[in-house]
Formats: structure tokens, sequence, C-alpha cells
């Protein structure tokens, strides 16, 4: 059976085994040993509630085979993006450079560095097996963590954002980056992207220049770039569209990629999602659902089929509710599939 | 020859004169219409019917055998005190990170009305066949004995703005690479407008903000506080009489600002 539970330090070799395996890299889940087991140690804290984490909770999900142990995946949520410090990224304005003497009115975009999304709730360290990119344990990697949102409202502010990869171009290098970032670091992203990982992002970010960016200055590239998600990228983008998170005007200082907003509340998953009572079944019968437990630092999540009973009970295989650590009793939230 | 102040009566002259300096000789527009003002601006300037920031004193080369004009050149009292007087200022911008081994420089153009009330020698032209000898000695020079004579009606510090480089047929990589994207225009029409006196409302459409040199052209960053291939010997005069670059550039062809200041009698009254 495979589940979405917490990341446990147990589970360091079969993450990285993961990451080494994935197509596109992901910054906030770095290839690098020292940085990953810090991550997990970070996630263990927040899932344990120490009190030191309190407005930097990092939590790391992980999705196991549990037969044989196997990580097929990881997702993450930080509680406050940033963690406690800014949060970098170019918000695309207009401005209206007009002359009444000229009759002339040009409208010009413009990059501004801000920090304005700092504290907002963050999906982040999407990463997901080769063979299971294309089934339905894509939607419980990313939606379980929704349910975890909604299961533990109350920890949580109310408005999400997720970043998503830029695009790259036939050579893996960076168009937007390439015209911007690069004059300022004279490296390449990948480069640049090893060392966000590796000091922090808004350590990078800090270097880059204070000034906005006149988007006609950039390369042609560069601006067809700009809100473009990384092909690999493109099927979490169109999931979370689905789930009602929306492009505003925010993207990536690196990579131009988009940064999607929405609000906890108004997402699918979330306002689909209902609290039932569980009780054992010993047949695995009815229709397919995401189930969540309402554990914080024991939660599990899982595709399993459901009978509605009388009120608010709800059957669950006891072989599915067993491997979720699920008594009779218990509150379960589950939304369809 | 001898150099007089300009009248009304040399319109003709000058206006063959504007027609035959070409493109980026901004302060020489070739319209007739604006010459003819300029020449009654010149006459009550000399006249003292002008108060003396308003002045603009434009003086005449002509041949006494022949009794035409053969060049101009003048001088601006104030600059930016009616309009608005923009230059980009070529900054530099130091990032850091001895960890990572960067340390890098980005020129950087702020964009400045520093030169605002300062006096502007300008509008220097020369008729091509008179170019030999020391006409244009000459026609350059009397400016600064006229600042001499009369420092009070001018500001201690004297700038011209260097015609900025453009190719042969008139295009200038600045401002294909910085001004056109922000204004649809080519530079000889930009050049034309900004002739007219419109150069405060070109302005208006162009970038506030700073511009990190390396988002331009490499040909448009060569371009930044070069001077046009005809303006050397003119740039050499003024540098061997005290002026110097002083950081500013124009904000269309990124021609060098140089300045100098000018105290006759360091003890006399009257400059400011």
């Amino acid at each position: 059976m495979i589940i979405v539970r917490p990341s446990a330090p147990g589970d360091l070799p079969g993450i990285e085994k993961l990451i080494n395996e994935s197509a596109a890299p992901l910054s906030t889940l770095p290839a690098n040993r020292d940085k990953l087991e810090e991550k997990i140690e970070a996630s263990r804290r927040s899932f344990a509630g120490e009190a030191d984490m309190l407005g930097r909770e990092r939590f790391l999900f992980v999705m196991e085979d549990t037969v044989n142990r196997e990580i097929l995946g990881t997702s993450g949520i930080d509680a406050h993006a940033g963690n406690g410090a800014p949060f970098y990224n170019y918000r695309l304005d207009s401005l209206y450079h007009s002359s009444q003497q000229l009759g002339v009115h040009n409208e010009v975009p413009i990059l501004y560095l801000t920090h304005e999304l700092s504290g907002r709730v963050l999906l982040c360290s999407l990463s997901i097996s080769g063979r299971y990119r294309d089934t339905s344990y894509f939607d419980l990697l990313s939606r379980a963590r929704l349910l975890f949102l909604r299961a533990h409202a109350a920890r949580f502010g109310e408005r999400i954002i997720v970043e998503i990869q830029g695009a790259h171009d036939a050579h893996g290098s960076s168009p937007f980056w390439d015209s911007l970032g690069r004059h300022f670091f004279g490296m390449d992203f990948n480069t640049a992207d090893f060392y966000s990982a590796v000091k922090s992002k808004t350590f990078i970010a800090e270097m880059m220049p204070a000034h906005p960016i006149y988007v006609p200055l950039l390369t042609d590239a560069a601006q067809k770039a700009i809100a473009q998600p990384h092909a690999a990228a493109r099927k979490n983008f169109d999931f979370l569209e689905k789930e009602g998170m929306y492009f505003d005007q925010h993207i990536d200082i690196f990579d131009g990629g988009p940064t999607l907003e929405g609000r906890i509340a108004d997402l699918n998953t979330v306002r689909q999602a209902r609290v039932g009572q569980v009780k054992f079944t010993e047949h695995g019968q009815g229709q397919q659902k995401l189930v969540a437990s309402m554990q914080f630092e024991h939660f599990a999540a899982g595709l399993c089929n459901l009978t509605e009973g009388i009120g608010d009970v709800i059957r669950v295989s006891r072989a599915m509710a067993e491997t979720m650590a699920l008594r009779e009793g218990d509150n379960i939230l589950f939304s369809p599939v | 020859m001898i150099i007089r102040p300009a009248v009304s009566t040399d319109l003709d002259s000058v206006v063959e004169l504007a027609r035959s300096a070409g493109i980026g000789v901004t302060t020489l527009p070739d319209s007739r219409e604006i010459l003819a003002e300029r020449l009654r601006l010149a006459e009550r300037s000399f006249s003292a019917r002008l108060p003396p920031e308003k002045a603009y004193y434009f003086f005449a080369l002509e041949s006494v055998e022949t009794g035409s004009v053969l060049g101009v050149s003048a001088i601006q009292a104030r600059v930016g005190l009616d309009d608005v007087w923009y230059n980009y200022r070529v900054a530099n911008t130091v990032n850091a990170f001895k960890e990572m081994g960067i340390h890098r420089q980005t020129p950087t153009l702020y964009l400045t009305n520093d030169m605002t009330n300062c006096t502007e020698l300008c509008t220097l032209f020369l008729n091509p066949k008179a170019r030999s000898g020391p006409n244009g000695h000459l026609l350059s020079k009397c400016r600064m004995l006229f600042l001499a004579e009369r420092p009070d009606l001018f500001s201690e510090k004297v700038f011209a703005e260097m015609r900025g480089y453009s190719d042969a047929s008139g295009h200038s990589p600045f401002w294909e690479s910085l001004g056109q994207k922000f204004f649809k225009l080519d530079f000889p029409k930009a050049d034309y407008l900004t002739g007219l006196g419109n150069k405060g409302f070109i302005a208006e459409l162009m970038p506030k903000n700073p511009i990190y040199l390396p988002f331009l052209s490499e040909d448009a960053q060569r371009c930044v506080a070069q001077v046009h291939d005809q303006t050397g010997p003119a740039l050499a005069l003024l540098k061997r009489e005290g002026f110097n670059y002083n950081g500013l550039v124009d904000i269309f062809d990124a021609g060098p600002v140089i300045e100098a200041f000018f105290a006759p009698d360091s003890n006399s009254a009257g400059i400011g």
C-alpha cells in the first residue's frame, strides 16, 4: 500500500535516491546530504511542535510503498515562506510612460524586487518517481498536503503560494537568468541555484540588483521565459491551477518561473473535504477517495475505497486503516479523487 | 574673419548652415522657424532686454571679404530653469560575496538634473569649407573671452555636451538599445524633436529608474561617453582649455558632458 506520511530521519537514503533520478532538480530539495539531513531534521522538529521552530515550521512529507519501504515521492509545506527571513520575488508591474504634449502613452512592463509574499504558506519540495508521475499517486502526493492544512487550519495562515520552476532552453540553461542574474553573479544558473540551495535563497537574493528591471531591456528569450513553467513542472502547474491557484504577478528572481497564489479555503481539495468517523470493513468496496487522518505528528494520507454509512460513519478497509494508524472512531478527512 | 553677435538678418545663412550640419548637432535644428526665434532671442540677450538667466548668446563667424556667415557658436546662460535638463550619470554598482569569489562592478546609469542652472557652451558649427586654419578655434574660444568679460552673467560651472557616437547613416547604437525600446522613434527623428525644444517632453518618456549597463547591447555600452568621429577636434580643443569629462552623458546618444570651473579672477565678486 502507498501512503503519504511525515518524513523521518531513516528516509534519507530513499530521498537521496529519488532526487538523483529526478528530471527537474528542485532548489528546495538539494542533492546535498548535509542540507537534506538538516531539512528532514527541521521537519521532524516541526511535526514534534518544538518551540524554537515556531514561526519557521517546515514540513516534509514522503510517499512510501509500505510493502518494500521504497520512497516514491516527497512534498513539503513551509508554514511561513522565507522561514522567518525575507522571501524574495519579482513583481511584474506596469509603468505608463506618457507625454501629453507628444500624445504618446507607452505601457512599460517592469520587475520590482519584493518580499511581500514573505510569511505566506508555501508549498514546496515536490518530487515524484517517474513511474508514478502519471498516476493518481501524483494527486495523492500533492493533495495530501492540502488535507493536512485543512485538518490543522488554525496553525496556518489563510493564503498560500507555490513557486513553479521556470523555463529552460534546449541546453538546460535559463534564458531569464542569462539575461538578468548572470550579469551580477558571473555564473551560470545551475551554479547559482546550487549556492542558493546550500546558502539559503534569501542570502543570494540579497545580492540581486536593488533597482527595478525594465522588461524591454531583457533579451527576447528572457522576456518570453517570464512566468513560463519548466517542461518538467508543467504537470504540477496545471494541477495546481485546477486546484484553484492562479498566477497573479510574481515570478522567481532567478529563472522567472511563475509563483501561483491562492486561499487555502478556496482550493478544491479543501472545499470538498468532509469529515467522517472511521469504521473498519473487511472489504475494500466503494468509491476511491483521498483520505487523511487528522493527526498532526502522525499524519497519514492515502487513496482508498470508502462506503458511507449512517450519519458520519465511513467504512474503511481494515488493512488500509491499520497502515494509516487509524482506529475505529477516529475522525478522518476525505475528498473526491 | 570676425566674430560678432548673430542678428536676425543672418537667418538665411544660419538656415543654410543648419541644413549642412546633419544629425546630432541637436542645438542647431534644421528649422527656419526655430532658428529665427533663436536669432531674436540672441538680439534681446545682447541688448540686455532679457533677465541674465534666460539669455542665449549666439555668435556668428563672418568673412570680412564676402560678408557671409561661415559658422556659429553660442552660450546658453543657464540650462534647466524653464524646462527640466536631463543627463545620465555613469555610476558604479558593486556586489561582492567573498565565499563565492564574486566581486562584480556594474556600470549603472542614473537619470539626473545635475547640470541645472549651469552655463552651457553649445551650437558650435563651422561650414566644412572653412574648417582649415584657426576658424574653429576662433568660434569656440571667443565664448571663453565673452565669459571672462562678463562673469556676472554666467554660472561658475560651464559645460558642453559633446555629440555622441553615431554611424555614417546617423544610427546611434545607444539610442537603439535604450531610448528606442521606450519610445518608438528612430534617432534622427528624436534628435530633431529635441532640437525643436521637445527634449523635456521626450525625456518624460524615458525610463526614470537606473539602467544597469549590461542590459544594453555591447555596441551601445561602447558608446557611453564616446564622441562622434567629427567631434574629436572640438573635444581636444576644450580639453586643452581645461574642460574634463564629468561623468555625465547625454540621455539620447550617450555623448560625454565636459565641464570646467570658470573663474578668471577668484577674488572678483559676481561669480556665482
